[in-house]
């Protein structure tokens, strides 16, 4: 919180010196958005036994400045209070939390005491220019190149981590992103996301086109020194939705013993039934994951694009439903077949006023021995959160 | 049988003693009142239960029946989210995670967040005079305006959600004054009850559109234009990608 006022206020000191030439309507050029979520939860082990209490304020901030009618800039952060017994047990957590791949470090422990830990991420902070054909963004962003609505083997840049379920807007990265628009529905574009350590870079280029009514995209370049290929469609076929995304990623270094290239492909199905149920169907098979199987402290780590899951197969199966203005319900089921693995997450959306929703939410991850999928347990999660 | 309604409706017609109107007219010419060639509208969309309420306030650009643009305004929670449609093509955009998704078409016959409009209500996956078959049944007099009365049975091979659609069409200013939405069974679903003639920027809508479930007089949902202007200047090319994750 220290830290986001400063910024703030610069922003604003900064607007009020240019306001006087500004052309932007009658809409306020500053915008100050997000939520205050308060969500109590219970943690059980694999063996729904031992519970340990947690709790976390969550507070998100975005912020945006319309510089001019066509350039703003937004930041946005993540802003959390985090408890739980069991923190207190593992010693890496804080280096974890307060970790940020970036660039440039945005990300703050300011509290951290056993169990208790404070933490601030700015998770987007970026300028954006645009004219009529042309798109140019830098800071930290989205670069969203995902289709599927569960696994993107063509998200190069901001991986997702699926059972954060707490973290809809996903990460961002520090990237240069130059978008040209060719007609209202074909684009091409540019993103490098620079690293500190130069292989680590990711820089590709994406095509988008829409071809007899469906979306494609090709997607070429360099991936953390490796070469990526991709194509992804996005379709109807007949009353559902028709969704792919493949990647090809191959090593520019030979290494001795490891096959040096590996596919990662995800694509599936979406219908919403008579009655309102919105059903997916995804499959996905992770060839990244045979080479190189993933060793993540946690579950809720997003991993990389060229190898996303846990395991080298997984199926998930989903469905929400309204069953009235104010409340829906989901069930999402994964099963990852070669880890003898599954995971269900049942949640129920509750509106309790205009800008008052109530969420509850369980998470039950069943592995087989020594997996990430054993030692996650299971938990139940109850949140209130007022939108602003 | 359709030669046969053609000259039924003919006679029908000769009998009204009025200038020949061809239904299809009726409701092309009732089409183009209700938002021109092209049209930019301000509205709020207000889900009425026994016990609650919840609202949802949007812009809403269309040009024609084919391309329309969505962006919502308020709650807090959902401002920002936008939906395109481009023929039968939908388009949902998601702003925290600035993301597009491509909708099923199954999605257009379902509910629109919650309320009793479906997606195909608002921004109209068919088309009102190439989807279906139109026939001038009668005159009737609904809530003071003497409407024509027109049956619209959609086309075989149209992925629509009614069945049948009986609009009652206002001579006075060729204006909706009430819709009923028919299912498979030929039994109501809905009806719509459009009211509060009010004039924007020139031109003469209803305010208000109110939809009933059948047999659920206790629960509706009512949209209200704030604001509209018709005959804008805008192109297919807005309709894009591009105006969807940008506009505000």
């Amino acid at each position: 919180m220290r830290i986001i006022l400063p910024i703030l206020s610069a922003v604003f000191l900064l607007n009020m010196i240019v306001t006087a030439d500004l052309s932007a309507g009658d809409r306020l050029p500053l915008s100050l958005g997000g939520y205050i979520k308060e969500m109590p939860s219970l943690q059980l082990d694999n063996n729904f036994e031992n519970p340990s209490l947690g709790n976390l304020v969550h507070n998100r901030l975005n912020f945006r400045w319309d510089i001019t009618t066509n350039a703003d800039l937004r930041v946005e952060s993540r802003n959390r209070l985090i408890y739980n017994e069991m923190l207190g047990d593992f010693p890496r957590y804080e280096d974890l939390l307060g970790q940020d791949d970036g660039l440039i470090d945005m990300s703050w422990v300011w509290l951290s005491d056993n169990s208790l830990f404070g933490h601030t991420m700015i998770d987007r902070f970026y300028l954006s220019w645009r004219t009529d054909n042309w798109r140019i963004r830098t800071g930290r962003q989205r670069v969203n190149w995902g289709i599927n609505l569960v696994s993107n083997p063509n998200d190069l840049f901001n991986v997702y981590s699926f059972f954060d379920f707490d973290y809809p807007e996903r990460p961002g990265t520090d990237a240069i992103r130059i978008q040209h628009y060719i007609d209202g529905m074909s684009s091409l574009e540019l993103a490098v996301s620079p690293s500190d350590n130069g292989k680590e870079t990711v820089a590709a280029t994406r095509m988008n086109y829409n071809y007899m009514g469906y979306d494609l995209q090709a997607i070429a370049g360099y991936y953390r020194n490796r070469l990526a290929l991709g194509a992804g469609w996005a379709g109807n076929l007949k009353e559902a939705g028709l969704k792919g995304e493949i990647s090809w990623f191959y090593d520019l270094e030979k290494t001795e013993g490891v096959e040096r290239g590996n596919f990662v492909a995800a694509a599936g199905m979406d219908y919403m039934f008579p009655g309102g149920t919105f059903g997916i169907v995804e499959f996905l098979y992770n060839g990244g994951y045979a080479r190189d199987p993933e060793t993540a402290f946690m579950i809720t780590q997003p991993l990389r694009a060229d190898n996303i899951m846990f395991s080298e197969f997984a199926v998930t199966v989903s469905a929400e439903h309204s069953f009235s203005p104010v409340l829906k319900g989901g069930l999402s089921f994964m099963a990852l077949p070669d880890i003898d693995a599954a995971f269900v997450m049942p949640n129920l959306d509750y509106s309790l006023a205009r800008n008052f929703d109530m969420e509850l939410v369980g998470q039950i991850f069943a592995g087989g021995e020594r997996t990430i999928f054993e030692q996650a347990g299971h938990s139940l999660f109850l949140s209130v959160q007022y939108s602003f | 049988m359709k030669k046969f309604t053609i000259t039924g409706l003919f006679m029908f017609l000769l009998s009204l003693n009025a200038v020949p109107q061809d239904a299809q007219d009726i409701i092309g010419t009732m089409e183009k009142n209700m938002r021109g060639d092209a049209s930019y509208q301000e509205m709020t969309m207000e889900t009425v239960r026994p016990r609650y309420t919840r609202d949802i306030s949007m812009k809403a650009w269309t040009l024609g029946d084919d391309y329309s643009l969505i962006y919502v305004t308020a709650p807090a929670r959902e401002e920002g989210t936008a939906f395109l449609k481009r023929e039968n093509d939908i388009w949902n955009y998601q702003p925290n995670i600035d993301r597009t998704v491509r909708m099923p078409p199954s999605m257009m016959s379902q509910s629109w967040m919650g309320s009793d409009f479906t997606n195909d209500d608002l921004v109209g996956a068919a088309s009102l005079i190439d989807d279906y078959t139109h026939e001038l049944t009668g005159t009737e007099t609904v809530n003071g305006y003497e409407c024509y009365v027109v049956e619209m049975i959609p086309d075989p091979e149209n992925p629509v959600v009614y069945e049948k659609i009986i609009y009652w069409v206002a001579k006075e200013y060729y204006l909706p004054v009430k819709t009923e939405n028919y299912d498979e069974h030929d039994d109501l679903v809905n009806s719509v009850h459009f009211s509060d003639f009010r004039e924007f920027n020139g031109q003469t809508i209803p305010a208000v559109m109110e939809m009933v479930p059948a047999d659920e007089e206790d629960r509706k949902t009512v949209i209200t234009i704030e604001n509209a202007e018709f005959g804008i200047d805008i192109s297919e090319r807005f309709f894009s990608i591009e105006n969807l994750t940008e506009i505000r």
